[in-house]
């Protein structure tokens, strides 16, 4: 999935665009420890969080976390922006929450599966 | 090459900036990305953790040819019982360390997962002193 479809699915604004890459995985957490412990090796990663505070995109940045989107329209300091401009962090925001993020994406990742699956 | 940082207790906005200027001065060398994020990675647990805990610190790192080392040292509360803050899970972050999306218990552990050899001198009361290796050959 790229960012502009993303966008698109979850309604979200790039307040921030960074690296382009194809995301492949998806890590759903408030829980900036939980990033820094278990991120998968996987090359192009986005992060959905309801932290809106400079860690959320420092923990990003340490671990080649290139996509980041922050859900409930949580308000966005300028020091985060400025964490994702310096590092080509793609910064999103939407009003929607975690869960309804999750599980639009989550049902989009299904729905190509089967296609590639009956293809 | 030696690089120094200064850190401050309780300064979460500017915590992990020293870790940002190591990665990219390693990227700069031209490392492995795998080094790179086992160096990222443990020193910013590190420099999390002298925030979270401590009232000052200090970052010495010197990158030589075939390996990091990396001293962590801080004025602060010290660890009484080193054996169980290495334990996943357990920890003494604050509230506010939480609301940062810390405390979970998982920052020395996840230091020690990262780095070649880790060393902790700590004294209740005083401080305590993180130092760490990582070689860039495996």
């Amino acid at each position: 999935m790229n960012v502009d479809d993303l966008a698109k699915l979850i309604d979200a604004k790039v307040i921030c665009r960074g690296e382009e890459c194809e995301i492949k995985e998806f890590c759903c957490t408030d829980l900036m420890s939980d990033v820094l412990a278990y991120t998968h090796e996987g090359e192009c990663t986005a992060l959905i969080t309801a932290l809106s505070n400079a860690q959320a995109l420092r923990t990003a940045e340490m671990v080649d976390i290139k996509t980041v989107i922050i859900v409930r329209g949580k308000a966005i300091e300028k020091k985060l922006v400025d964490i994702a401009a310096d590092n080509e962090i793609t910064l999103l925001s939407t009003e929607l929450s975690m869960f309804d993020v999750a599980g639009k994406i989550k049902e989009t990742l299904d729905l190509q599966k089967e296609k590639a699956k009956n293809a | 090459m030696l690089k120094v940082y200064h850190l401050e207790g309780g300064n979460f906005s500017e915590a992990g900036s020293a870790s940002s200027d190591i990665k990219k001065l390693l990227k700069r060398l031209g490392l492995q990305s795998k080094i790179i994020k086992k160096v990222a990675v443990a020193m910013y647990e590190a420099e999390i953790n002298v925030v979270a805990h401590a009232y000052s610190g200090d970052i010495n790192v010197v990158v030589a040819k075939d390996h990091i080392k990396i001293l962590v040292s801080d004025k602060g509360p010290g660890i009484p019982d080193v054996d169980k803050a290495m334990t996943e899970g357990f920890s003494t972050a604050s509230e506010k360390v939480r609301e940062m999306g810390f405390g979970a218990g998982m920052g020395l552990p996840n230091i020690k997962k990262n780095v070649d050899d880790l060393n902790i001198k700590t004294e209740v009361g005083k401080g305590t002193e993180l130092s760490m290796r990582i070689d860039f050959q495996h």
